[in-house]
């Protein structure tokens, strides 16, 4: 059930990625010779990538997203040695890019809860796709969701966040939260416990999350 | 649709986060972000350099500590040769795994890829099979529960086996490299060839006392025993006979089987040259003599060279301790790494050895 990201999610088409001149073999392989020309193709390949990824976890507007972005593509040159090309690139590059943010948020000690953002995004984002009183009820549902993630253990919020609700796996989740594998998951079994528990605690989020299912 | 509470509440958090609006736009500073990218790659290729000349450098100076210690060597071995000739390495790449590497007193589990040092000793658990595989393309293949010593790595390889069984086959050499595999009581020098080798159980029925069994695949193969050389060409076995001999019998440890023998018996190394030691004592003693005859004349190296022959022809003689205890000396006074490794080697192989205080204070333990 938590397997798959995205289930029943209307997603929106994927971008248009500008046409890259190298193709990923081609620009890892400039990289690893330390070839500077390929700076372009990497970036141009890579930005937006790296751009979903902080932002799902940052917001649209942080004030440190163009920075984080920017220094997860960097990130992928220093670490390009350990891309083994067992998995695209740009699943490569999206969990370089988390495990920037990882960092960046747990440095942020006044600010370190996950989702910040969401809770003070400005609503213009989604109004569009909702009516204005079913947005609001989203809305109220969801600060009642992150006040909830607020209440788990830190460790196992993100293990939850990063597999269930951003769809990395479980190996991708141990490289984003520096842990292993078997830790990661032990960690998103017990954060999911823990949020069953406090949602069966708190009948009227449940009624609120059950009416935010309805059509 | 499901009414699971914590689905919806994923769900309710993944259209959150799934709204990132238009991330393909490409940002106003995008050559600024460009040419930290540019800096980034030229910075890690500059990394990349340092840590190769590191590298080389550290490879460098090992080979000139080795150079230090056996220049003597080299100069009466080929007098004409350059130091680098004689220096060069083709270092063993594992491939399998079950293989355990002992080393300084230390052991751990060789990882596949990984190249296996000189003075290492490999041990494969039953059932277990491990390949050397040399640049050169020479192949060593060590048999399930085998121990196998890389004496010498160099132009002159040099393994001594003290278990089981191994199977060689040898890239074409140049005229100054050897190949060398030692036995309790033989030596087997080859030139281009394939061969196996192997230890036979003690009592093992043979005309010639030798656990040794040589089966010859390619080439020829010269097997110096008891003072006496033999040719044994493709085809042929060594000691004549007792291969045979012993296959009939059903004796799995007999070396013409290509199939590894898992469930042979294992000599016990003591057991394997009991009856030999007699026979050789005198061997033995004529050459620990002449390692200390070229330590009272300043010949370290070659001193060093001889002590090392000594314990990979006979590593459970009963010199065997001295020439590890002398061996140690000698390095303690000209290769100081070495010397910290034949500590910790014979530490861990005589923990109350009569040198114990020496190798105590040279590897740094109390």
């Amino acid at each position: 059930m938590w397997v798959v990201p995205h289930e029943g999610t209307p997603q929106p088409p994927p971008p248009a990625l500008p046409a890259p001149t190298l193709d990923d073999s081609q620009i890892l392989a400039s990289i690893r010779a330390g070839d500077p020309d390929a700076a372009t193709a990497l970036h141009d390949r890579l930005r937006p990538v790296a751009e979903r990824a902080v932002r799902r976890l940052l917001g649209h507007a942080d004030r440190d997203r163009e920075d984080l972005v920017q220094q997860a593509i960097i990130e992928v040159v220093t670490t390009a040695h350990r891309f083994r090309g067992d998995c695209p690139l740009d699943a490569w590059a999206s969990t370089v890019a988390a495990h920037v943010v990882y960092k960046h948020l747990r440095r942020r000690m006044t600010e370190r809860r996950i989702f910040e953002a969401w809770r003070t995004e400005d609503e213009g984002t989604t109004a569009d796709r909702r009516s204005l009183s079913r947005e609001a009820v989203a809305r109220s549902t969801l600060r009642r969701v992150l006040a909830l993630l607020d209440g788990i253990d830190e460790a196992k919020a993100w293990a939850y966040v990063l597999h269930d609700v951003c769809g990395y796996d479980l190996k991708e989740v141990a490289q984003i939260t520096e842990t292993t594998v078997s830790a990661a998951q032990s960690r998103l079994v017990r954060g999911r416990r823990e949020l069953m528990e406090k949602i069966a605690a708190d009948p009227e989020l449940g009624a609120m999350l059950a009416r935010g299912d309805s059509p | 649709m499901t009414h699971d509470p914590l689905e919806q509440m994923t769900r309710l958090l993944r259209d959150a986060t799934a709204d990132v609006g238009d991330a393909s736009a490409l940002p106003p500073r995008r050559d600024e972000a460009i040419a930290k990218v540019a800096e980034a790659i030229r910075a890690r290729a500059r990394a990349e350099r340092r840590r190769r000349a590191l590298g080389a450098m550290a490879v460098a100076a090992g080979v000139l500590a080795v150079a230090s210690a056996g220049a003597f060597v080299a100069f009466r071995a080929a007098p004409n040769a350059t130091t680098a000739r004689n220096m060069s390495t083709d270092l063993g790449r594992m491939e399998g795994s079950g293989v355990t590497v002992l080393r300084d007193g230390h052991s751990e589990s060789a990882e596949s890829g990984a190249r296996i040092a000189e003075g290492a000793e490999l041990r494969t658990s039953a059932g277990a099979e491990a390949k050397l595989a040399f640049d050169s393309g020479t192949q060593v293949t060590i048999g399930d529960g085998a121990r196998v010593r890389l004496v010498e790595q160099r132009k002159q390889k040099r393994f001594a086996l003290e278990a089981g069984w191994l199977t060689a086959k040898v890239a074409k050499l140049a005229p100054d490299e050897r190949f060398v595999v030692a036995t309790g009581d033989a030596e087997v020098e080859v030139r281009g060839t394939a061969f196996r080798v192997s230890l036979a159980e003690a009592g093992a029925p043979c005309a010639v006392a030798t656990p040794t069994r040589l089966v010859v695949t390619e080439g020829v193969v010269v097997v110096r025993h008891a003072g006496a050389e033999h040719r044994v060409a493709a085809g042929q076995s060594w000691p004549e006979g007792c291969a045979t001999a012993a296959q009939q019998a059903s004796t799995p440890v007999v070396a013409a089987s290509p199939a590894p023998l898992r469930d042979a018996p294992r000599p016990k190394p003591a057991d394997v040259h009991a009856p030999l030691r007699a026979s050789h004592l005198s061997e033995q003693n004529d050459m620990f003599d002449l390692a200390m005859r070229e330590k009272r004349e300043g010949r370290s190296g070659e001193a060093v060279v001889t002590l090392d022959r000594l314990l990979a022809r006979w590593p459970d003689g009963p010199l065997a301790e001295s020439a590890a205890a002398e061996r140690m000396r000698l390095l303690a006074s000209s290769d100081r790494p070495r010397a910290v490794r034949a500590a910790r080697d014979y530490l861990a192989r005589w923990p109350r050895g009569f040198a114990r205080a020496e190798a105590e204070a040279l590897a740094g333990t109390p």
